[in-house]
C-alpha cells in the first residue's frame, strides 16, 4: 500500500511517502525550491517521493494530508469575526488543499484529511516505537486544538483532551519572540539561546500572559496579545506590563531582554512541566511522545526528560508542522490497514535525494575545481578530514540522503573542532552571519556521551539540553550556563560520518565535533552536491567533503566567490530571494 | 484582544464553516453571520475585505533599495536608482554597487558626480535604453554623448546613464525625481516596451486576486474585447499618470524632457500565443488552420495563406498574434509593404496589452506608443518618433534585423539612428541644452558628420552570438526561427572569426552537469577575447536545441567542421542510451524554451508549480540525445487535462465537506458527479518526424512504452515529439469555468492545455546491444 503523506500551505511544505508500511522518503519542498520555509503544495518533493519509491501517480492508493480544511475554516472564521466585519472567503480558500491536490499534484484518488494535532500526535507515537505512551502536542496554532494530550496504545492513538485557540503557547512563545524583535516563526530559537543570559526577573508579569487552568488547561491574558485582528502580535498593554516599548528587529539586546527570554523560557517550562505530570497522571504510562513546533525547544525538552515524571522521552525529530506529514501517512495506515506501520523506532531521518558518487565525479570533473578522488580509501579520507579540523578548518560535509526535518545530522552539515578556541565567532561571523550568542551544538560517539554530557540515554536528534560534565575545555558547544545540545551518534548514524568523528577522537582525545547545518543565512540547507559546493564559496569553508571527494579553498579557481555572487543577484541585481513566510506576524491563513 | 464569548460563537462557526466546505459562498457566509447579529447592517465599505473592489495599484511603489546602506548617508540626499550618495571632500558623489565582470541591468558607470562644466544629460529607460546585448560597451547614452560632442565640441556635453533593465512605471518617476540631485540640463526618457500586462492592473495572469477579479468581470460583461479594452484603458491612465509625475518634476526646475516613441522589430520578429478558448470547437478548427496556414507559406502559397489567416482571425476575433503574422509573411512575399506593416503592427497590438497572453516579449504596442506622443502634446515634452525615423532612414515601413538584434533592442545602426533625433533636439535648443531659437543641425545632418561610434569586432560578435542565444530563448516561431538564429551566428562569425571558439564553449557549457557558471569553459569562455555575460545568456541551465542547430549551420557553413564535434559533445554527457534521463519533468530537455525559462519571471503560478508538464501547443517537443547505435525505450506516462474547476460543488461522497468529523474522511475525485464529460482521445509520438507509436488517453494518467529502432535516430540530437488530439468541443464551458474561477481570485487557463506529462524517461531498450563507448 503506497501512501503520501502531506503538510502544506501554511510553512514548511512536505511531503513522504509510507510503502508498505516502510518510511521510502521525506522531504520539504523548501530544499528543491530553495525558497525558505516554502508553504506551497510540495509539488517538487512529491515527485522526489515518487522516484524514490520507483512509483507513478497511479501506484498511490491514498494522499494523507496533515489538517482538517473545515475545523481549520472554523477557527479562521471564529478569528476573523472581528470588528462585525466579513470574512474574506476567497482569502480563507477552504477548498485549495484539495484543489491543489488535484491540479498541482495531478492526484485523482481518495485524500484523507487528519486533524493537525492528530497528525502531530500521530508522527510522534507512531515513530516512536513504544508500545504504549502518553501523547503530547503543543504547537502554535493549527485548526482549534494548539495542545492536545493523548494516549498511545499498540495500533491506537486517541486524543483525550485539548486546549483550543486562541489560547497557545506556541502563540504566547512567539508573541514574546516578536516583542524581542525576532522573526515570528523562525527565530523562536534565537530566543530559547538568548535565555541563558538573562535571570528570570519577569516571570511574575509572564504569569499574566500565560495562565494555567485545572486539567490541562490554560489561558492567554488576552489583553496582552494582538495577534488576531492587529498587525502585530503583542498589544499595548503588554509594553505597559513590562515598562518598556518593543526591541526593534537588531537593536542592541540589553539585559531586560535577556531577562526577559530567560523568563520565558522559565514559564513556558513550567506550563509544559506542569502538564506533563498531569498527563502522566491521566495516561498512567511512564513514555512520552511530544510533536508539534513547540516539541523542538529542546531546553523544554532536556527538562521534561530529566524532571519529568516519564522513564522515556521521544520528539518527533520533524517536530514542527513539516512532519505534520508523517503522522498523516501514519494515520492513513492505520485506518486502512488495521494496524501501526510500524513497531520499529524511527531512528534515523536520511530520507531525502542523495547525489550519487558518479554525478559528483562529472559535477567535479565539469568545473575542473581540484578536487581529491579518494574513492575507496577512506581512511584517508577521515584522516584528512580529522587532522583539517584539528588544525581549526570550517569543513562542509555532504554524505548520503539528505536529513528531514530542521536539523542536519552529518549528512548536509558544516562541521568544525570544539577544541579550538575561537571557533564559535569564527562560524558565526564567517559562515551563519548570525548573532553571537547561541552556541553550536556537537555530535558526540554515543559510547562516549556520558563522559561529557550529563546524559543517559541516546539522543540521536539534537533534540533536547544537557550539562556538559567534559573534562575537555569545550567553549565552541558550552552555553553561557554549562549546557549544550548534543547529538548522539550511534550505529544507526550514517556510518561515514561516525567514522569522521572515530578518527577525530584518535588524533585528538575528543570524541565529539561542532556540527552546524550545511547553509548560510536565510538559505535553505543544501540539497545537491551542486548547491554544496555553492554554498562552500559563498561561506568561504575551508574545505568540502562531496562523497568521497575532497575540495580546499586554496585550490578552486580565484574568479568563483564574484562568480557565485553574481549568480546570485542575476542579471537583474541583487535581488537576493525572500523568505516565504511573514515575519512579524504568526500568518493564520 | 477579547476572548468574543468562544463557545457559541465557535459553535456558529463550526456549523458554518462545514457548509462552506460544501457550498464557499460568500453570500451564505454573509447572510449566516448577519442573522446571527456578527455582522453589521449595512455591507462592508467598499474596499473592505469581501467587497469585492480590487485594493489600489500595489506596483505605484517606489523601487526597491539594495540592502546594503552605504555607511553614512549624508542628509538631504537620496538614491538614485541604485547609486547611493557619498559625501568625499565636501562634494556629493552618487555610487552604485561593484560591477560584476558578467555585468547586470543597469549602467556600469560606478560613480556619478557633482555636476561640472559640461551639459548633463539623463537619460531615464528601460533595457532598449541600456543598450542590451552591447553594453557596457556601447549603449544609446554613449551614442548619444559621442553625438553630441562631435557637433557641440569635445566635452561639452555628459549623458549620465540611469537606464535600467525591466523598468517600470513607477519607479521610472523615482528615478526621475531622484535624478534632480544631478541637475541635469534636459531629461530623455526611452520607455515602453515593457508597458504590458503586467502594468495593467487587471490580468488572469499576475497572482493578484483582485487583478484577476476584476479581469473577469470585464470577461463576463462584454467578453474578450471587453476585458482587453480595460486593460488597455487602465495602463493608458496609469501610463498617463506616471508621465505626469515625469512632467511635475522636470517643471519644478524647468528641466526639458525629450520622449522618444520606441519602434518594434517588426519584420523579423513573431509572437506566438496559445489561442484562447472560442466557442463549441473553435480552439481546435483554430489550430487546424494555423498548420495548413503554415505549411501553405512553406510552399509559397501566399494568397492561399491570407484565405486562412482570415479565417483564423473570425475564430480569435483578433485576440492572437498568429493571423496578423501570417498575414504579415503572406503580404511581404506579395510586395504589399503597407499591408505586411499593417499586420505586422497588429500582430504586436493583439499581443501584450490585451493582458490575455503571456508568452509575450517586451514590445511597444501602438497605444503605448500613442500614450508617450499624446503625453509629449500635454506636458510640453519634444517626442522623437523612432517609427517615423526608421522608415525615413531606411525607407521601409517594416523594420527588422537591420535596426533591431531582437523584438526590440538595438543594432549599433539601430541605435545610431535612434539618438541622432535627441541630439538634434537637444542641440536645436527645444530639449533646453542647445542656443534656443537657434536652428541647430537635422538628424540626418549629426548621422552624415558623426563617426561610426567606436566599437571592438569581438565586442560585436558576442553581441551578435547573444542575439542567437537571446532569440532561441526568446522566439517562438513557426516560421522563422532556424533561420534567424543561423544569421544571427553567422553575424557573429562575419564580424570576428574567432568567435568560433566561444561558440564551442557555449556547447560546453550547454552540456554542464552543474552551474555553467563555475564548468571550465565559462572560466575559459571569461579569460577569452569573446566573454560572454548573463545578457547574452550565458547562465541558461538548458540544452538550446534550436541554437546548436544553428551554430552547427553557421559553422559549417564557413568551413568550419562542427556537426560530428558537436554531436560527440553532446553523445558524452547526454545519449539516453548510456545513461537514462527523464526528459519532461524539467525544462532541461524542452525543446520550446519559452516556458521553460521565462515564465518563472512573469509569476506563472498556474503554469509552472505544478508537479506535471502542461503543453499548451498541439504539440510538445523535447531533445532527446542518442548515440544511434542501439534501440531506444520510451516510456511515457501522460493524460489529457479536465478543465480545471474551482472545485465549488465537492462530490457527496466526500466525508470531509460532510458533517462526519471523524478522522481520516476521504474524498474521491473520481467520483465526482458534477465533472464534464471525460476527455478522451490519441497520444502521438514521433522521433525526427518518424512516428514511434500512440497512446489512447484519458483523463487519469497512463502509461505506453515503445520501442524505437536505431534506424530512426541520428547520432547526437534528436526531436522527440507528442502530438495531442485537439482539445475538447466544450469551448464556453471552459471559458465560463475560467472566469469562475478569476472571479474567486483563482488562477485560471484562457486557453486549453492539451495534454500533461508526468515522466517521459528515455532509456536503452532491455537486451539491446550497449552503443561503444562508455558502459552503460
Ligand atoms: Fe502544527
Amino acid at each position: 500500500m503506497n501512501i503520501i503523506g502531506l503538510s502544506a500551505l501554511y510553512h514548511d511544505a512536505s511531503c513522504c511517502l509510507l510503502k508498505d508500511g516502510e518510511l521510502v522518503a521525506a522531504a520539504s519542498e523548501e530544499r528543491f525550491s530553495r525558497l525558505k520555509f516554502d508553504p506551497r503544495m510540495p509539488v517538487q518533493a512529491f515527485r522526489y517521493c515518487l522516484e524514490a519509491g520507483g512509483l507513478l501517480p497511479t501506484d498511490i492508493d491514498v494522499v494523507a494530508y496533515y489538517e482538517s480544511p473545515s475545523k481549520k475554516l472554523s477557527r479562521q472564521l471564529w478569528a476573523q469575526v472581528s470588528d462585525h466585519k466579513l470574512p474574506d472567503l476567497a482569502r480563507l480558500d477552504p477548498l485549495r488543499p484539495e484543489r491543489e491536490i488535484r491540479e498541482r499534484l495531478g492526484y485523482l484518488g481518495p485524500i484523507d484529511f487528519f486533524d493537525h494535532h492528530l497528525s502531530h500526535a500521530a508522527s510522534a507515537y507512531y515513530f516512536s516505537g513504544f508500545p504504549e505512551a502518553a501523547v503530547l502536542t503543543v504547537d502554535g496554532v493549527g485548526e482549534w486544538a494548539t495542545t492536545s494530550y493523548g494516549r498511545g496504545s499498540g495500533d491506537d492513538l486517541e486524543q483525550l483532551e485539548e486546549v483550543e485557540f486562541p489560547h497557545s503557547i506556541g502563540l504566547f512563545y512567539s508573541t514574546i519572540t516578536s516583542y524581542l524583535g525576532f522573526r515570528v516563526n523562525s527565530d523562536e530559537y534565537k530566543v530559547m539561546g538568548l535565555a541563558p543570559y538573562g535571570k528570570p526577573t519577569l516571570v511574575e508579569p509572564l504569569r499574566q500572559l500565560l495562565i494555567s487552568q485545572p486539567q490541562g488547561q490554560f489561558r492567554l491574558g488576552l489583553e496582552f496579545f494582538d495577534f488576531l485582528g492587529g498587525p502585530r502580535m503583542y498589544s499595548q498593554r503588554l509594553c505597559e506590563l513590562l515598562g518598556q516599548p518593543a526591541r526593534a528587529r537588531g537593536a542592541e539586546l540589553t539585559t531586560f531582554h535577556k531577562d526577559l527570554a530567560r523568563s520565558l523560557q522559565t514559564v513556558l517550562e513550567d506550563v509544559l512541566l506542569e502538564k506533563a505530570r498531569y498527563l502522566a497522571d491521566r495516561v498512567g504510562s511512564r513514555s512520552l511522545c511530544m510533536g508539534g513546533g513547540v516539541a523542538l525547544n529542546c531546553v523544554a525538552n532536556g527538562r521534561i526528560a530529566r524532571e519529568g515524571p516519564f522513564a522515556r522521552v521521544f520528539v518527533q525529530p520533524a517536530a514542527g508542522d513539516t512532519g505534520g506529514c508523517l503522522g498523516a501517512a501514519a494515520l492513513a495506515h492505520r485506518k486502512h490497514r488495521g494496524v501501526r506501520h510500524t513497531q520499529k523506532r524511527l531512528t534515523h531521518v536520511c530520507l531525502g535525494p542523495e547525489t550519487s558518487t558518479e554525478q559528483v565525479a562529472r559535477l567535479l570533473a565539469d568545473t575542473g575545481a581540484p578536487a581529491r578522488d579518494l574513492r575507496g580509501r577512506d581512511e584517508e579520507l577521515f584522516d584528512e578530514v580529522a587532522g583539517r579540523l584539528e588544525r581549526g578548518q570550517v569543513i562542509g560535509w555532504f554524505q548520503g540522503r539528505m536529513e528531514f526535518g530542521p536539523r542536519a545530522l552529518g549528512c548536509r552539515s558544516i562541521l568544525a573542532s570544539p577544541l579550538v578556541p575561537d571557533i564559535r565567532e569564527r562560524l558565526n561571523l564567517l559562515i551563519k552571519k548570525r548573532e553571537d550568542f547561541r552556541p553550536f551544538a556537537p555530535s558526540v560517539l554515543a559510547e562516549h556521551a556520558a563522559e561529557h554530557f550529563a546524559l543517559d540515554h541516546a539522543s540521536p536528534f539534537m533534540l533536547e539540553t544537557c550539562q556538559v560534565i567534559s573534562k575537555l575545555a569545550l567553549p565552541g558547544i558550552t552555553h553561557v550556563d554549562g549546557s549544550a545540545r548534543p547529538q548522539t551518534v550511534d550505529e544507526h548514524a550514517h556510518p561515514r560520518y561516525r567514522a569522521l568523528i572515530r578518527r577525530f577522537h584518535q588524533r585528538t582525545g575528543c570524541p565529539l565535533i561542532i556540527n552546524t547545518s550545511f547553509n548560510v543565512a536565510d538559505e535553505p540547507i543544501v540539497c545537491t552536491a551542486e548547491e554544496a559546493l555553492l554554498c562552500m564559496v559563498k561561506a568561504s569553508l575551508d574545505a568540502l567533503v562531496l562523497d568521497s571527494f575532497l575540495l580546499v579553498r586554496e585550490d578552486l579557481p580565484e574568479s568563483w566567490p564574484h562568480l557565485v555572487a553574481t549568480l546570485q543577484g542575476g542579471y537583474h541585481g541583487p535581488a537576493s530571494k525572500k523568505s516565504a513566510i511573514e515575519e512579524n506576524l504568526y500568518t493564520f491563513v | 484582544m477579547d476572548d468574543r464569548d468562544p463557545d457559541s460563537l465557535k459553535t456558529l462557526c463550526d456549523e458554518l464553516a462545514r457548509k462552506l466546505m460544501r457550498n464557499p459562498s460568500r453570500q451564505l457566509l454573509e447572510m449566516t453571520l448577519r442573522h446571527s447579529g456578527r455582522l453589521r447592517p449595512a455591507a462592508g465599505a467598499p474596499g473592505s475585505p469581501g467587497s469585492g473592489e480590487p485594493s489600489p495599484q500595489p506596483s505605484s511603489q517606489p523601487p526597491s533599495q539594495p540592502s546594503s546602506q552605504p555607511p553614512s548617508q549624508p542628509p538631504g540626499r537620496r538614491p538614485i536608482s541604485i547609486w547611493q550618495p557619498r559625501e568625499v571632500n565636501g562634494e556629493w558623489t552618487f555610487v552604485r554597487p561593484a560591477v560584476s565582470q558578467l555585468g547586470d541591468g543597469y549602467c556600469q558607470r560606478r560613480e556619478i558626480a557633482e555636476r561640472k562644466t559640461a551639459r548633463r544629460i539623463c537619460l531615464v529607460g528601460e533595457s532598449v535604453a541600456l543598450g542590451f546585448l552591447y553594453a557596457p560597451h556601447l549603449t544609446p547614452a554613449l551614442v548619444l554623448e559621442q553625438q553630441l560632442n562631435a557637433l557641440a565640441g569635445a566635452g561639452s556635453h555628459e549623458v549620465v546613464d540611469l537606464s535600467k533593465s525591466s523598468e517600470s512605471l513607477f519607479p521610472l518617476t523615482e528615478t526621475v525625481e531622484s535624478a534632480l540631485q544631478l541637475e541635469p540640463d534636459a531629461f530623455v526618457i526611452f520607455v515602453g516596451n515593457n508597458w504590458n500586462f503586467q502594468e495593467s492592473d487587471t490580468s488572469p495572469y499576475i497572482p493578484v486576486p483582485a487583478f484577476r477579479a476584476r479581469f473577469a468581470r470585464a470577461l463576463r460583461q462584454g467578453g474578450v474585447a471587453a476585458a482587453r479594452a480595460l486593460g488597455r484603458r487602465l495602463l493608458q491612465d496609469k501610463a498617463a499618470h506616471a508621465m505626469q509625475l515625469v512632467a511635475k518634476a522636470a517643471a519644478a526646475r524647468s528641466i526639458p524632457v525629450v520622449v522618444m516613441v520606441p519602434e518594434v522589430n517588426l519584420a523579423d520578429w513573431e509572437t506566438r500565443q496559445p489561442v484562447l478558448w472560442r466557442s463549441g470547437d473553435g480552439a481546435a478548427r483554430w489550430h487546424a488552420l494555423y498548420e495548413r496556414a503554415v505549411s501553405c507559406l512553406a510552399r509559397a502559397e501566399y494568397e492561399a495563406a491570407l484565405e486562412l489567416a482570415s479565417q483564423m482571425l473570425a475564430l480569435d476575433e483578433g485576440t492572437g498574434p498568429s493571423g496578423f503574422r501570417i498575414q504579415a509573411t503572406a503580404y511581404r512575399a506579395l510586395g504589399r509593404a503597407e499591408d505586411a506593416a499593417r499586420a505586422a503592427r497588429a500582430e504586436v497590438d493583439s499581443d501584450v496589452m490585451a493582458t490575455m497572453c503571456y508568452l509575450h516579449c517586451p514590445q511597444a504596442t501602438t497605444a503605448v506608443q500613442e500614450s508617450l506622443r499624446q503625453a509629449g502634446r500635454e506636458h510640453g515634452f519634444t517626442v522623437v518618433d523612432l517609427p517615423s525615423v526608421f522608415a525615413a532612414h531606411s525607407g521601409d515601413s517594416l523594420p527588422g534585423r537591420r535596426y533591431f538584434v531582437d523584438y526590440c533592442h538595438l543594432t549599433t545602426e539601430g541605435m545610431t539612428v535612434a539618438m541622432a533625433p535627441v541630439a538634434a533636439a537637444l542641440l536645436r535648443g527645444d530639449g533646453g541644452a542647445g542656443v534656443a531659437g537657434v536652428a541647430g543641425p537635422t538628424w540626418e545632418t549629426i548621422l552624415a558628420s558623426t563617426p561610426p561610434p567606436p566599437l571592438a569586432p569581438e565586442v560585436d560578435a558576442v553581441a551578435k552570438l547573444g542575439a542567437a542565444i537571446h532569440s532561441a530563448h526568446r522566439l517562438q516561431a513557426l516560421t522563422i526561427k532556424g533561420e534567424l538564429l543561423e544569421h544571427w551566428c553567422a553575424q557573429a562569425l562575419a564580424a570576428s572569426p574567432g568567435i568560433a571558439e566561444a561558440m564551442f564553449e557555449l556547447v560546453e557549457l550547454r552540456c554542464s552537469p552543474g552551474p555553467a557558471l563555475l564548468s571550465r569553459a565559462a572560466q575559459r569562455n571569461l579569460a577569452s577575447r569573446y566573454p560572454l555575460m548573463l545578457q547574452h545568456g550565458l547562465q541558461w541551465q538548458n540544452l538550446d536545441a534550436e541554437l546548436l542547430e544553428a551554430l552547427c549551420r553557421a559553422l559549417e557553413q564557413r568551413g568550419i567542421p562542427a556537426r560530428a564535434r558537436i554531436s560527440r559533445r553532446l553523445i558524452e554527457s547526454f545519449a539516453v542510451d548510456l545513461v537514462p534521463s527523464e526528459l519532461a519533468a524539467s525544462g532541461f530537455f524542452r525543446w520550446e524554451l519559452y516556458e521553460a525559462l521565462f515564465a518563472d519571471a512573469l509569476n506563472i503560478d498556474q503554469s509552472r508549480h505544478r508537479a506535471a508538464y502542461r503543453a499548451v501547443q498541439p504539440a510538445s517537443s523535447f531533445c532527446l540525445v542518442a548515440t544511434g547505435e542501439s534501440d531506444l525505450e520510451l516510456t511515457l506516462c501522460a493524460r489529457l487535462p479536465q478543465i480545471d474547476r474551482a472545485i465549488d460543488h465537492p462530490n457527496e461522497h466526500s466525508n470531509e465537506h460532510s458533517n462526519d468529523h471523524s478522522n481520516g474522511h476521504s474524498n474521491d475525485h473520481s467520483n465526482d458527479q458534477a465533472a464534464p464529460a471525460a476527455p478522451a482521445g490519441v497520444v502521438k509520438l514521433e522521433v525526427g518526424g518518424v512516428p514511434i507509436g500512440e497512446l489512447s488517453c484519458g483523463a487519469s494518467w497512463g502509461t505506453a512504452r515503445w520501442r524505437v529502432p536505431a534506424t530512426a535516430l541520428r547520432p547526437g540530437l534528436n526531436k522527440l515529439t507528442v502530438r495531442w488530439p485537439p482539445p475538447t468541443a466544450a469551448g464556453e464551458q471552459a471559458l465560463v469555468a475560467a472566469a469562475e474561477r478569476l472571479e474567486r481570485g483563482l488562477a485560471a487557463d484562457l486557453h486549453p492545455v492539451f495534454g500533461e506529462i508526468f515522466s517521459l524517461v528515455a532509456g536503452r531498450w532491455p537486451g539491446a546491444a550497449a552503443p561503444v563507448g562508455r558502459p552503460p
